[in-house]
C-alpha cells in the first residue's frame, strides 16, 4: 500500500470508536487500515460512501472461503470526524506483507515456489469461483501466514481494493497498481480473470529474482513505453527455478489472454511437475 | 410407428453446386429412385441382430426394424457375426469426452437410414465411440423430430438445432429470405426475435422436440463489433443458463464467419472471452466457411491454425468442444482437443458454407469416400484406384450392395461415408493409446499422404488438404 506518513484520524480517536487498542498499518487512496485485536480494519475516508452500496459489494466477498484469502469478517460503521463512515474488518495477518519482505531481501527460496505459487492461485481460485476479480495482486497484497511461503494470503479483496485503491491511475478508469498491471488493463481494457493471473505471474517472478521482471525501479514509463517492454518479454528467472514453476510463470506472463490459461489448468500441470 | 415426414426440401435447398470439381454433393432423390437395385439389394437382407448384454436386449442391424433396440430378435433373423454390442452410454458420459463424439445430422430425405448407420456404428464401434444425432428445428415439426430421436436409441446426445442464425442476414451470406414459410411454421420463435420471452420459447421447442442436450440460441457472432457480439451472446447464455430445469444440461452454441478463426486479433478476443467465461462447459460450434472451401478439407494455414487453438484451449481447458457440419475438418479437430464433431449427407449438412446462388448441376455425380486416402473421389476414378496395388476393398455393411449392382446408389455411397468416417472417428480413439488422439490422427494422415504418392490421381482429384494437415500436425 502507499502510506501516506499520517494517518486521517488519530490513533486515539480511533482506538476510542473501535473500543480496543488501534495501531496504524497504513493507508490507501480512499482509507486508512488499523490492526485492532486480532483484526485489520479498513475505515473509508471518502466523504458520502453510503452503508447501502457497501453491503451490495461485499457480498461477494462473504462467498470467498481460502485460507489462501484474507478472511473477511463483516462491515462495520464507525463514527470518525463527525461523520458515519462504513469499514471492513478482516483478520489480521501478522508479519507484514510480500513487498516489505523483498525490499529487505528476503526472497522467495525457489524449493519454496510450488508450494507459494499453487497457494496464491489457490487463492484466486477461491475469488473467482465467488465471481470477484482482485485486479491488484501485487507483492503489497500478499502475506505469508505464520510467515511462511507456502501459506501466501492475498489481501485487499475485491472491492476493498476499489475502495482502497493504492493505485497510480494512467488513464480514468484504470483500476490495479500499475507495476502489475495486465496488457490489457494498462491500455484500458477491462480486467478480467487473466489480468488477476498476470498479478500472480508477475508476484512471483518479482519474489523469486528480487526484481521486477518488467520494469527498473528507478526509471519512469509512459503506458506506450511500459506497453513495449511488457511485448519484450520477461527477465530470465533464476537458473534454479524448478522447471515446472518457470513453464507456468511463462504462461502467466503472456501478452495474450487466453494464453495464460485458468486458474485450474495451471494448478493441474503444476502438480504434474 | 407414425412418422411424420416433412415435405421434400427444395432441390434448390440441398443444392450447393460450385461447379468445382471435387465438391462434395448428394443430391435430391425422387422417390422413383428409390426403387434402385443396390439400395434394394441392401435393404432387402435379412433381419440382423447382435445382442447387447448390458441390458438383456438386442440391437436389430439391418432389415425392416434396423437401429431399433429390442427385448428379443424378430423371428427368422440372424445373430450378427459380430459378438455381442458394447453397452449404451447416455448423454453425461458422452460429454465427459472420454470418447470422441460423432454427431450425425437428421438431412432431409435420408434420415430414415440415419438409424441403422448409427446402430451399425454401434456395435462395431460403441467401445471407441460416443454416438449423437442432430435435427433442425425448422426443418420439421417436433413431432417428427421426436419420432427420429426415438429410432437412434444409441444416441447419447439428441441435439435439436434451433438455427436462430438464420436471423443474421447481415452477419452471414445466406440465401435470400432463408427461412422459408415451412421453417416458421416448425419454429415460430424465429418469427418473434424480440419478444421479451424468446429464449424461453426458443429453449421450450428444442424440449418439444426431444433433445436431451439444449443449445443457447446460437445467433451469429459480428466480426465487425466483436466484443459486443460476444458480450450479447454470452449475456443470452446466462439466461438461458437461468431457466434450465434440474437435470438439464446446455450448450454455448456460436455460430462464426471462419474469420473469427482465421484472423489472428478475432481468434484472440473469441478464445479471451471463451476463458474467461467458464459457466459453460460444452460449446457448439458453427463456422461458416467460404464457399469456395467449403466442400473441401482446408489446407488454409491461417484457418486450420485457428481450429487448432480453439480445440487445444478447449482441451486444456476441460471444455467438451462440439464442431457440427465440418465433415472431415471436424474429425482432423479430434486430434487437436476437439470432443466431437457433426456430418450429414447434404451439401448443407458436409459443411456450413456462404450461399452462392448457381443453377444445379445437371445429373448426380458418382462419388465414393476413400478412406484410405481420408478424400471423395468420383465413380471413375474410385474404379481405376481399386484396381491399383494396395488398395483395400471396404468391408462397411453397404459397399457390398453398393458395388455389386447397378446402377450406381447415391444413397448406399452417403451411407458408407457416414459409416467410414465413424469408423475413422473410431480408430482414432483406439489407438491413441499410443500418445493421445494427436499422434493418432497423425499416423493415419501420414498413411494416407504416403499411400497418395504415386497415385493416377489427376490434380483435381487428388488429396491437396493432406500435405496441410501432416504439416499442422
Amino acid at each position: 500500500m502507499n502510506q501516506p506518513a499520517v494517518p486521517r484520524f488519530t490513533p486515539e480517536e480511533v482506538t476510542k470508536e473501535l473500543g480496543a487498542d488501534a495501531t496504524f498499518l497504513g493507508a490507501g487512496a480512499f482509507g486508512d487500515t488499523w490492526k485492532v485485536g486480532d483484526e485489520a480494519v479498513k475505515i473509508i475516508c471518502t466523504d458520502d460512501y453510503s452503508m447501502a452500496r457497501l453491503e451490495r459489494e461485499v457480498e461477494g466477498l462473504r462467498r470467498v472461503s481460502s485460507p489462501h484469502v484474507v478472511a473477511f469478517h463483516g462491515p462495520i460503521t464507525v463514527q470518525l470526524g463527525g461523520k458515519a463512515r462504513p469499514g471492513l474488518r478482516f483478520e489480521y495477518i501478522a508479519g507484514g506483507d510480500l513487498e516489505g519482505r523483498i525490499t529487505n531481501g528476503e526472497l522467495l527460496p525457489p524449493r519454496r515456489a510450488e508450494e507459494f505459487l499453487k497457494g496464491l492461485l489457490s487463492g484466486v481460485r477461491a475469488l473467482h469461483k465467488a465471481t470477484t476479480i482482485h485486479r491488484d495482486i501485487k507483492p503489497a497484497n500478499i502475506a505469508l501466514r505464520n510467515g511462511r511461503w507456502q501459506d501466501p494470503v492475498i489481501l485487499d479483496l475485491g472491492l476493498a481494493k476499489q475502495i482502497d485503491a493504492s493505485t497510480i491511475t494512467i488513464y480514468p478508469g484504470h483500476i490495479g497498481t500499475f507495476p502489475y498491471m495486465s496488457p490489457e488493463q494498462l491500455i484500458g481494457q477491462r480486467a478480467r480473470k487473466a489480468a488477476d493471473l498476470w498479478a500472480v505471474g508477475v508476484t512471483a517472478r518479482h519474489a523469486l529474482s528480487g526484481s521486477h521482471p518488467f520494469y527498473r525501479i528507478d526509471q519512469n514509463y509512459t503506458v506506450d513505453e511500459a506497453y513495449t517492454r511488457l511485448t519484450q518479454g520477461p527477465q530470465p528467472l533464476p537458473g534454479n527455478c524448478p522447471g515446472n514453476v518457470s513453464a507456468i510463470l511463462d504462461r502467466l506472463t503472456s501478452m495474450v489472454e487466453h494464453e495464460r490459461g485458468s486458474v485450474s489448468s495451471n494448478l493441474i500441470r503444476l502438480s504434474r511437475g | 410407428m407414425h412418422q411424420d415426414e416433412p415435405d421434400p426440401m427444395p432441390e434448390s435447398d440441398l443444392d450447393w453446386s460450385t461447379g468445382v470439381a471435387d465438391e462434395l454433393e448428394w443430391p435430391v432423390v425422387d422417390e422413383e429412385q428409390l426403387e434402385n437395385a443396390a439400395l434394394n439389394a441392401y435393404l432387402d437382407v435379412e433381419d440382423e441382430y447382435v445382442p447387447l448384454p448390458s441390458e438383456d436386449s438386442f440391437l436389430i442391424l439391418s432389415g425392416n426394424n434396423a437401429g431399433s433396440v429390442v427385448t428379443a430378435p424378430p423371428s427368422g433373423a440372424v445373430a450378427s457375426a459380430t459378438g455381442h454390442a458394447p453397452p449404451r452410454i447416455d448423454r453425461d458420459q458422452a460429454l465427459t469426452g472420454s470418447r470422441p463424439i460423432y454427431l450425425v445430422q437428421r438431412g432431409g430425405r435420408y434420415h430414415r437410414f440415419l438409424p441403422r448407420v448409427l446402430v451399425g456404428l454401434h456395435a462395431a464401434y460403441g467401445d471407441n465411440l460416443a454416438l449423437g444425432a442432430i435435427a433442425n428445428v425448422p426443418s420439421a415439426n417436433a413431432q417428427a423430430h421426436r419420432s427420429f430421436f426415438s429410432l437412434s436409441p444409441v444416441s447419447a446426445l439428441r441435439i435439436a438445432d434451433p438455427q436462430c442464425y438464420l436471423l443474421d442476414t447481415e452477419i452471414l451470406r445466406l440465401k435470400k429470405e432463408p427461412i422459408t414459410a415451412r421453417a416458421y411454421k416448425n419454429a415460430p420463435y424465429l418469427a418473434h426475435a424480440d419478444a421479451p420471452d424468446w429464449v424461453q420459447r426458443v429453449l421450450d421447442a428444442q424440449r418439444a422436440s426431444g433433445a436431451n442436450l439444449l443449445l443457447t440460441p446460437g445467433r451469429a457472432l459480428d466480426p465487425d463489433e466483436p466484443q459486443r457480439s460476444l458480450d450479447g451472446i454470452y449475456e443470452q447464455g446466462d439466461d438461458v443458463l437461468s431457466r434450465l430445469d434440474h437435470g438439464e444440461r446446455v450448450a454455448l452454441n456460436l455460430t462464426l464467419p471462419a474469420r473469427w478463426l482465421s484472423s489472428t486479433a478475432l481468434r484472440n478476443r473469441l478464445l479471451d472471452q471463451i476463458m474467461d467465461q467458464d459457466q459453460f462447459d460444452t460449446l457448439y460450434v458453427r463456422v461458416q466457411w467460404a464457399q469456395g472451401k467449403a466442400f473441401i478439407p482446408p489446407d488454409d494455414a491461417e484457418l486450420l491454425t485457428g481450429i487448432k487453438r480453439l480445440a487445444n484451449l478447449c482441451a486444456d481447458e476441460e471444455r467438451c468442444l462440439l464442431l457440427p457440419q465440418t465433415g472431415l475438418t471436424g474429425w482432423y479437430a479430434l486430434a487437436h482437443g476437439a470432443a466431437g464433431f457433426g456430418l450429414g449427407v447434404s451439401g448443407a449438412d458436409q459443411a456450413f458454407a456462404e450461399f452462392v446462388f448457381r443453377p444445379g448441376a445437371k445429373g448426380a455425380v458418382e462419388r465414393y469416400f476413400e478412406k484410405q486416402l481420408l478424400h471423395t473421389l468420383d465413380r471413375n476414378t474410385h474404379n481405376v484406384l481399386a484396381k491399383a496395388p494396395g488398395y483395400v476393398r471396404c468391408a462397411c455393411p453397404y459397399c457390398p450392395a453398393l458395388f455389386a449392382n447397378e446402377p450406381w446408389s447415391h444413397e448406399l455411397s452417403a451411407l458408407h461415408y457416414l459409416h467410414s468416417v465413424g469408423e475413422l472417428t473410431a480408430k482414432v480413439q483406439r489407438d491413441s493409446q499410443r500418445h493421445g488422439r494427436h499422434a493418432a490422427l497423425r499416423r493415419i494422415v501420414t498413411a494416407a499422404h504416403k499411400y497418395s504418392t504415386g497415385l493416377p490421381l489427376s490434380s483435381e482429384q487428388s488429396p491437396k488438404h493432406l500435405d496441410a494437415w501432416g504439416q499442422a500436425l
